[in-house]
């Protein structure tokens, strides 16, 4: 990969690509001890190689955890719901759930780009999101 | 750990000081210390001063409000733990024989600064997408229901037992005992934490004099308190898929301080733990191997971390109900345990106590379960 930045913009272009006509998040993978991270790390946190290769994370993950926020600072709309989703490439990553309903600890979920709950200019801007996929 | 001791303590109610500047409040910590110790400001041959959100040299404005300047002066900010990682430098420092009396103080004016929920760092990729304080550790209360079956009565029952601690401390920002019930009626911050399961916004400032064991002989007191253990670690870059109900960086903490101090979970009589919110003191004690894991919120139902319990926890009242002036909270756990040890604890005394532990840990970043811990230790 051969520009990693070490903090990503979280609505930039460079967080996802379409495989497949599906969602993924870009990761990255260390090429020596395969360690996977998202956001990319330019340095591996696990054996100290320089450089990552890229991985996609997705299309669907699994929910490890989750809460419904009701209190937050002015750039965000509450209620939201934040969700922690397990991906089979071995990251976990934060990411608001589409909608406000409960989901349950292991529901499925795949990556929809959907508004909320960031606030700017009184616009809600649109992020990745976990969506529940239906059973 | 080379012989080094708590000489002198003082700290400022907690609470809201609209009308008081931070080096005001310090000022008031520090000659508390000072004349704690019976020393003067001249005896004091450097200070490590713990703040967060306090600005450019803070310690600075603190120590000049309290007439010390001159001196070697560290500025420390280490998130939540920023005061005791002071008393870690401080305790360093001596140790390493550079001095023989040096100051440790925490101040925060968080009333004038926040209202509402704090976030990691605004360039953080996680406070961008919405994560607040409450909301990670109500999702690591969420995995603690998951995989020990722990309630929200038993959580918001160690609210209770804080805020009851809390109304036997005069120093504490919450003077009434609130019951289970309250809690649970209270509103919802982030789902499954209600609002008394979280720290409130504080105002307040600590101080400690910390001394060799030279200088300890020298001042001749008897009411020394001996400081075991002073471990400070960081939090790993978490790789792959961790259990969130297990904090990796309390525990290594606690080891280094455990060794330290020749001491073991087992030795520890009572404990000051990290109790931003109600599940916070439960990865804490459960982190630091003084309850199996999963067991400790049971254990709180069952009142064995209370007043006269197995383990008594948070005697002071925690930052649930003392109070949680950012830099200020981990040097006031220390003092805690420096009253419990000399018997000055008034209605909240430990009785026969020899050993007790102050954890504080905190912050967030994005990949780091947390961002620093520290672990004292202090004896007879």
């Amino acid at each position: 990969m051969s520009e990693m930045k070490s903090a990503p913009e979280v609505h930039g272009p460079d967080v996802f690509e379409y495989e497949g006509g599906r969602l993924c998040l870009v990761g990255s993978s260390c090429p020596q001890c395969g360690a996977a991270f998202y956001p990319p790390q330019a340095v591996c946190a696990r054996c100290g190689h320089r450089g990552g290769d890229k991985l996609l994370l997705g299309p669907e993950g699994t929910v490890y955890t989750w809460s419904r926020v009701h209190r937050s600072t002015p750039e965000f709309k509450p209620p939201y719901v934040l969700v922690y989703v397990d991906f089979p490439q071995d990251v976990r990553v934060l990411m608001p759930l589409s909608d406000t309903a409960e989901p349950q600890i292991g529901d499925k979920v795949e990556l929809a780009m959907e508004d909320g709950p960031r606030v700017e200019a009184g616009n809600l801007v649109p992020l990745v999101h976990a969506r529940p996929v239906q059973k | 750990m080379e012989g080094v001791y708590i000489a002198g303590v003082g700290m400022t109610a907690f609470g809201k000081h609209p009308d008081r500047s931070a080096a005001d409040l310090a000022a008031e910590a520090i000659l508390g210390a000072l004349d704690d110790a019976g020393v003067g400001t001249m005896d004091i041959e450097a200070a490590w001063v713990g703040h967060v959100y306090q600005g450019m040299a803070m310690g600075q404005r603190a120590l000049g409000a309290a007439g010390l300047s001159g001196l070697p002066i560290t500025n420390v900010e280490n998130a939540c733990s920023s005061g005791s990682t002071a008393i870690f430098e401080a305790a360093t420092a001596l140790r390493a024989g550079a001095y023989d009396m040096v100051l440790a103080v925490g101040v925060e004016h968080l009333s004038t600064k926040f209202r509402g929920a704090l976030q990691p760092d605004e360039s953080d990729i996680e406070a961008q997408i919405g994560l607040t304080m409450p909301s990670v550790y109500a999702m690591r209360a969420r995995r603690h229901f998951e995989q020990y079956g722990t309630t929200p009565r038993q959580l918001a029952a160690i609210a209770a037992k804080n805020k009851f601690n809390a109304s036997l401390n005069p120093l504490a920002q919450f003077k009434k005992p609130i019951s289970v019930d309250e809690v649970l009626a209270g509103p919802l911050i982030a789902e499954p934490l209600h609002r008394d399961e979280c720290a409130p916004v504080s105002d307040g400032a600590a101080a400690v004099v910390l001394v060799s064991e030279k200088k300890r002989r020298q001042l001749g007191q008897a009411r020394t308190v001996r400081l075991v253990a002073s471990a400070l670690r960081s939090g790993r870059m978490e790789v792959g898929l961790v259990d969130m109900t297990r904090e990796d960086l309390t525990w290594r903490t606690a080891l280094a301080a455990y060794e330290q101090a020749g001491l073991g979970p087992e030795d520890i009589q009572m404990a000051e733990v990290h109790d931003c919110f109600s599940i916070a003191e439960t990865t804490r004690i459960e982190g630091l191997h003084l309850f199996p894991f999963g067991e400790y919120p049971k254990a709180v139902e069952r009142g064995e971390a209370s007043l006269g319990g197995r383990l008594p926890v948070n005697t002071s009242g925690g930052l649930l109900g003392k109070g949680h002036p950012l830099g200020a909270t981990g040097v006031a756990q220390v003092i805690e345990i420096v009253k419990q040890l000399r018997g000055e604890a008034g209605d909240r005394q430990v009785q026969g106590l020899k050993v007790g532990l102050a954890h504080c840990r905190g912050g967030k970043a994005r990949g780091v379960e947390g961002t620093a811990c520290t672990v004292n230790i202090l004896t007879l």
